[in-house]
């Protein structure tokens, strides 16, 4: 009995060594963070930027998974993965909208360049000789 | 040029520490190239702080590449550091792109104040020449006021002068002119052709009204009655009528304005059967051509 109950202590000790830890919650935070931000951005609008996004959000329920099996080591790398896709999916999304604040820029310059000049006043008539009596 | 040199430094590294037991990971490959691109553009510049960054997560990479070449850590770390790298690219060309925006937005502002120039002093141009055209209207308006009251003061006299006269001759209107009558009798004596004391003072009158009716052409026309040969009665008549129209010139009528002809009987007013027939035919007629047909000699 003393020897199983030894056994069984042990038993329980191993199961909580490798039964692993969850993912710190600091980490899953900012990761939802980088993806809320993104989002906001409006990069679900931009091929490149929403198929980070889509990655990002993968990897994060992935990484819930693995927090919850008991995988914390594993889970914050996919975390990790999660939050630099979200990062990039941000900036994209501001790359694409800077670059077509830019062309909206250079067109509006190049029409402002193609205006024609105001029109200068046309040269009045010579004065009306004064009627002859 | 840094960070190129330093990522073929760690790309030739972890070749050569690697070379002879595993290949790098597809992802390490990619951060490498991602890294590389990031490293000569934009960012290179713009965000140096990203790069540097990015770099650290390539280096920790390369570092568990060779620790451990095939590990899943390794290819975490990879892909975390191709993410790193993509983002700082994209970085480098939002700085550059809202730089060109900015520099774009200030020639911008900077054309439409020299537009907005030209056309204020193309405004003050109109401005000006409309004035000057107000002020050339006005004084043709006035011109033309001070034109309609000459004329009205014209037409005023010539209307007084032919007033007055009525009051000495008969005066009637015909087709070529206003003609003006004086009976023979009142200008000379019989079968003479100088005139007569009193006539001088009638004439004076009608010189008088003709020269403030303006600048007319007249005719003085002698007419006799049927009596005595014709031949006589037009020399008679002619003598009259010049006569008349000698006086008229001394008393001020321009000599070129007026001419004199000697029409005889031909053209009685009434019949010459009765003395006061012949008395009304016996007459010196004055035709004053109308303003018009003055004009257009």
């Amino acid at each position: 009995m003393k020897t199983l109950t030894r056994w069984m202590m042990f038993a329980s000790l191993a199961l909580v060594g490798c039964g692993g830890t969850a993912a710190s919650t600091a980490r899953m935070g900012a990761t939802q963070a980088a993806i809320r931000s993104a989002g906001e951005v409006g990069a679900e609008h931009e091929p490149t930027a929403a198929l980070h996004l889509q990655y990002a959000r993968e990897q994060f329920t992935q990484a819930e998974q693995l927090s919850r099996s008991g995988e914390g080591e594993r889970a914050e790398r996919v975390l990790a993965r999660a939050e630099a896709d979200a990062e990039l999916a941000l900036a994209l999304s501001r790359r694409s909208a800077s670059i077509a604040a830019a062309r909206q820029a250079a067109s509006e310059v190049r029409d402002a360049r193609s205006q024609p000049p105001p029109p200068t006043a046309p040269t009045p008539p010579p004065a009306a000789p004064p009627p002859t009596p | 040029m840094k960070y190129i040199a330093l990522t073929t430094v760690l790309g030739i590294a972890s070749l050569s520490g690697c070379a002879s037991t595993s290949a790098p990971p597809r992802e390490l490959v990619e951060a490498r190239a991602a890294f590389s691109r990031a490293s000569q553009g934009p960012a290179a510049r713009l965000a140096l702080v990203d790069l540097h960054n990015a770099q650290g997560e390539l280096e920790r990479a390369e570092r568990s590449f060779t620790e451990a070449p095939s590990s899943d850590v390794t290819r975490d770390l990879s892909y975390v550091a191709l993410r790193r790298a993509q983002t700082v690219e994209a970085r480098g060309d939002t700085l550059q792109a809202d730089q060109e925006r900015e520099r774009a937005e200030q020639e911008r502002a900077a054309l439409t104040g020299q537009q907005l120039t030209q056309t204020q002093t193309a405004l003050q141009q109109s401005q000006q020449q409309l004035q000057n055209t107000q002020q050339t209207v006005a004084m043709t308006q006035t011109q033309l006021a001070a034109e309609r009251q000459r004329r009205m003061e014209a037409e005023r006299q010539a209307a007084a002068a032919l007033e007055s006269l009525r009051r000495v001759a008969a005066v009637r209107e015909e087709q070529r002119g206003t003609v003006i009558t004086l009976s023979g009798e009142v200008l000379f004596a019989t079968g003479e052709s100088a005139l007569l004391p009193i006539a001088q003072q009638r004439l004076d009158q009608v010189a008088r009204a003709l020269i403030d009716q303006g600048a007319r052409h007249l005719v003085v026309e002698g007419h006799t009655d049927s009596r005595g040969s014709p031949a006589a009665n037009q020399q008679l008549s002619l003598a009259r009528a010049q006569s008349v129209r000698a006086y008229l010139i001394s008393r001020g009528i321009p000599e070129g304005q007026i001419e004199a002809s000697g029409l005889g009987p031909s053209r009685p007013v009434a019949p010459n059967d009765s003395a006061e027939g012949r008395a009304n035919n016996r007459r010196v007629e004055i035709v004053v051509s109308p303003a018009a047909a003055t004009a257009a000699r």
